[in-house]
């Protein structure tokens, strides 16, 4: 059992993405947009002769939670969420507020803004390549105080347009609140590196990867602090591997076993349901197939974490590890590299000590 | 040559903030593998890299890790003397140096190891005591005796042993008799998950109750509680089942405080009495059979062999046999042991002196340096032995080393009708070579084999009239010249040869010859045979003794194939 917590440590400064106290460019673009929205939100209703709606902005997703790292390719994503103090029962289509918020950001990019069904992503690109996104669902209150998200693109059918009940603070709340101190800090390296495997380790187009709320959720349910007495620093010290591999062989046993018809065959499948309204399984979206296939990563990820953790040399223990979180997880060398020394057994005359 | 440690220490891309203290002492920063840095101490010799430096664990910036082989003030016991070398090249022996203190810090193996350095750690207990024991493992609960002995210089020793062991008497010289008893707990759950006592500290009363406790079968429980005495002290001897597979024993004192309750009581295990007695650690000095025949190869105790002749060669062999760890063995000789054969015999002047028989003087000897064995003698001429005191069949082996043809060749014959295994082993004259032929292994071939009527047809020596015995002193003092090198060389390839079949590695029932120089021999006027020459072969060096072993010296037309 090497200890290579030095390198997990190392692999997550790597991959983390900070929170916005701490990454300046990305806090920049969010104050940015929620200053456009303002004053576009601001001069609309002055242009219609109505009261100005108070906007409430704030941080979701993993910025908020601090669960969030460095993209594969430089594909930064922010969620903003917006609440309109109106309520909805006043407006019938939900789409209405996507497509002002689409308008007032129109020329702010180079590509333009587009409503996809949950958000209106603003995308910044750098040298012609998308490089931010900015997603922003919107939400409205309503007469009984909850809020509701606007569902539907511009184009969707009537039925696929509606006001669905959320509660994105409690979501975030519920996440944070799990754990305290120090525990929390490993729970979010421990959820950092599951995404940074799912990003590896799973094609980024459609929903052939799970979704990184699902990881969240099931992390915030499964995952458990660890940590060991070190008996080179005679103190407590957090063991990232092994609270890793416990969460990840727990998430493995929680799916389910059922039989496919169409496939005609037995499939793993996942389900978790959000623990606030409005309650949907985060995995909704996932075909049999696609969970069958999710079922299968995770259980090679479980299986050579449990070797990497047996294994008593840093270095093969750590090279193993690269091929599921990438070449950002360092690698120490090896014994034969850093030692050059040959050690030979022949038989000697002095005698075994004794007292 | 002396060499720039200073240098050599820099260069090492895994350590760091070298400071150099003294002409040979040096403090710096070791990284591991792990990417852990730790503090050390190192303290080289003038004979570096011939000697490895000693290296201390610098507590200055952190406290001293729990680990074996981290011994108080620091000292990392990083290299096992036995059996290690390494390059004579100054930075490999530094590479060297490190990797053995990275596997120290290798907390995998931290429980294997402790139990493994436990004797050690517990030898170094502060007031610990010493006793020694000849008591046997076993998986009961047992009233062991105890003894204190008062040495030479007025110290005094303890001795623990068995109820009706007599290897305490040869060790202390007087029948020993004590009434004073203790009791052997043993310890054998491997789980073993109890903390060792590491570095200095010792278990409490109470650690001591759980380990007992938690880790003894029921049926010894019972007999535990059997055990309560009113006593000023009560002693007790643990014997723990390490990870390691190897059993250590130990010892408690528990010695009444003053002001002590008086009442039976089992300190080990009761509560009530920890605060009535002083606990006294002691660690243990084994010499019970098992223990001590860890140590031999062989592992063939149980077998009875039988030596006849306890002359040069035979005394040669009785001793090799019997530090192979076989207990029992029979010696027979009807000779005294005389001043004149004091460099030609095992024993020495300091026995000859007394002109008593050969085989009692070896028993007495050989029972007194190897306290297991089991020795009979017998002054008689074998002839008078067969069939009375001495039964072949009762032994699994017999030996033989007369140097005397025509009394080895009726053994033989009757030993043919016995089917017990024996080795017959002969010395040729002036160490030119000797032979040793096992019989009764299965199928044909004996001691007979080798004669046609006349003589024997595997001598090394050459048919020739002149005869080989001296004679330093008229009839009286004959004797076949040979050295002592000649007379040890045979009785270890004997020994060897009779240890082999004893555990069954033999087949069939081979001829061993070996050669020797031939010099002396031939300046004294005789000639070597041409099986001499065969065997010898082409070897320059004295040193050497090249062994030949046949099969095919059997005879069709001999006794031992008529048997078939």
């Amino acid at each position: 059992m090497a200890d290579i917590q030095k390198y997990f440590l190392e692999f997550h400064d790597n991959i983390k993405l900070g929170v916005f106290d701490e990454n300046a460019k990305l806090r920049d673009k969010r104050d940015k947009v929620i200053k456009k929205i303002k004053t576009g939100i601001e001069n609309y209703f002055k242009e219609k002769d109505m009261a100005i709606p108070s906007l409430d902005f704030f941080d979701q997703g993993s910025y908020k939670i601090g669960t969030g790292i460095n993209p594969e390719n430089n594909d930064y994503d922010i969620d903003e969420g917006v609440i309109f103090d109106l309520k909805k029962e006043d407006y019938d289509d939900p789409v209405e507020f996507k497509i002002i918020i689409r308008d007032i950001m129109l020329d702010y990019t180079s590509i333009p803004p587009q409503i996809k069904h949950p958000c209106v992503t603003i995308t910044y690109s750098e040298n012609k390549e998308p490089a931010y996104h900015v997603d922003l669902p919107v939400y409205l209150k309503s007469t009984f105080g909850e809020l509701f998200l606007a569902r539907g693109k511009e184009f969707s059918k009537k039925e696929n347009k509606y006001w669905e009940e959320a509660d994105p603070k409690g979501l975030n709340d519920y996440i944070i609140n799990k754990f305290k101190d120090e525990d929390r800090t490993q729970f979010r390296r421990v959820v950092r590196y599951l995404k940074k495997w799912k990003d590896i380790c799973f094609s980024t187009s459609g929903n052939q990867a799970p979704p990184s709320i699902g990881l969240t959720l099931d992390a915030a349910e499964l995952f458990s602090p660890y940590k060991t007495y070190n008996y080179i620093t005679s103190k407590s010290e957090y063991v990232d591997l092994y609270a890793l591999k416990a969460f990840v062989n727990a998430l493995k046993n929680s799916f389910n076993y059922v039989y496919d018809y169409e496939l005609e065959k037995h499939v793993h499948t996942i389900r978790h349901d959000l623990p606030v309204k409005p309650y949907t399984n985060v995995y909704k979206k996932m075909s049999n197939t696609q969970m069958e296939n999710f079922y299968k990563e995770i259980s090679d990820l479980s299986d050579n974490l449990e070797e990497s953790y047996i294994d008593s040399d840093p270095h093969t223990a750590c090279k193993r590890l690269t091929k599921y979180f990438g070449d950002l997880f360092p690698v120490p060398e090896s014994t034969e590299t850093r030692y050059q020394a040959s050690k030979s057994h022949g038989p000697s005359s002095s005698s075994a000590l004794d007292r | 040559m002396k060499h720039d440690i200073n240098t050599l220490l820099n260069n090492k891309k895994y350590i760091s903030n070298v400071i150099q203290s003294s002409e040979y002492g040096f403090s710096l920063d070791f990284t591991l593998l792990c990417g852990k840095a730790i503090s050390l101490i190192m303290i080289f010799s003038k004979h570096f890299p011939y000697k490895l430096p000693v290296v201390f664990f610098n507590e200055k910036n952190a406290s001293l890790p729990n680990l074996p082989h981290i011994l108080d003030k620091g000292y990392i016991c990083y290299n096992e003397s036995e059996g290690q070398s390494w390059s004579l090249d100054p930075s490999l022996a530094l590479d060297y140096v490190f990797m053995n203190i990275e596997n120290v810090f290798d907390v995998s193996r931290k429980e294997h190891e402790f139990h493994r350095e436990f004797n050690h750690y517990f030898s170094n207990i502060e007031g610990v005591e010493v006793g020694t024991a000849c008591v046997n493992s076993t998986d009961e609960i047992k009233q062991i005796n105890y003894y204190y002995h008062i040495d030479k210089k007025q110290n005094k020793k303890i001795y623990f042993y068995d109820l009706h062991c007599k290897t305490i008497n040869n060790l202390l010289g007087a029948n020993i008799q004590s009434n004073l008893q203790g009791v052997y707990i043993p310890i054998a759950d491997k789980t073993l998950n109890y903390p060792l006592p590491a570095r200095g500290d010792f278990w409490t009363a109470d650690e001591i109750k759980q380990i007992v406790l938690n880790h003894i079968a029921p049926e010894n429980l019972k007999k535990l509680k059997k055990t309560a005495k009113n006593k000023q002290e009560q002693l007790y001897l643990l014997d723990i089942l390490l990870l390691t597979n190897q059993r250590v024993l130990i010892g408690l004192i528990y010695r009444k405080k003053k002001n002590a309750q008086c009442k039976k009581t089992i300190p080990i295990i009761e509560e009530e009495s920890f605060n009535e007695f002083e606990i006294t650690p002691l660690y243990i000095k084994r010499i019970d059979k098992d223990y001590l025949l860890q140590r031999t190869m062989t592992r063939l105790n149980e077998k009875k062999v039988l030596i006849i002749g306890c002359g040069s060669l035979g005394s040669d062999i009785g001793f090799l046999i019997a530090r192979t760890g076989i207990e029992n063995i029979t010696l027979v000789d009807n000779d005294k042991l005389r001043l004149e054969n004091s460099y030609r015999h095992f024993l020495g002047l300091n026995d000859a002196k007394y002109n008593i028989n050969k085989a009692i003087l070896m028993q007495i000897e050989l029972e007194n340096r190897y306290p297991h064995s089991n020795i009979k003698a017998y002054k008689d001429s074998i002839l008078d032995l067969i069939g009375k005191d001495i039964i072949f069949d009762e032994f699994d082996l017999i030996i033989i080393a007369l140097g005397n043809p025509p009394l080895e060749r009726l053994l033989n014959s009757l030993l043919l009708e016995s089917k017990t295994p024996a080795i017959f082993s002969c010395i040729e004259a002036f160490g030119i070579g000797g032979h040793a032929v096992l019989i009764n292994n299965g199928g044909k071939g004996c001691f007979e084999c080798l004669y046609d009527d006349f003589e024997n047809k595997y001598s090394y020596a050459a048919k020739q009239d002149k005869s080989f015995v001296r004679n330093a002193n008229g009839c009286s003092g004959a004797f076949t010249p040979y050295g002592s090198l000649d007379t040890m060389n045979a009785a270890v390839i004997t020994s060897k040869l009779a240890v082999y079949q004893l555990q069954n590695k033999i087949v069939g029932n081979p001829l061993v010859s070996w050669t020797g120089d031939c010099t002396d021999f031939v300046e004294n006027g005789y000639i070597t045979s041409e099986l001499y020459s065969i065997d010898s072969g082409h070897s320059e060096g004295k040193i050497d003794s090249p062994v030949s072993i046949r099969y095919d010296y059997v005879n069709d037309n001999c006794i031992c194939s008529k048997q078939e």
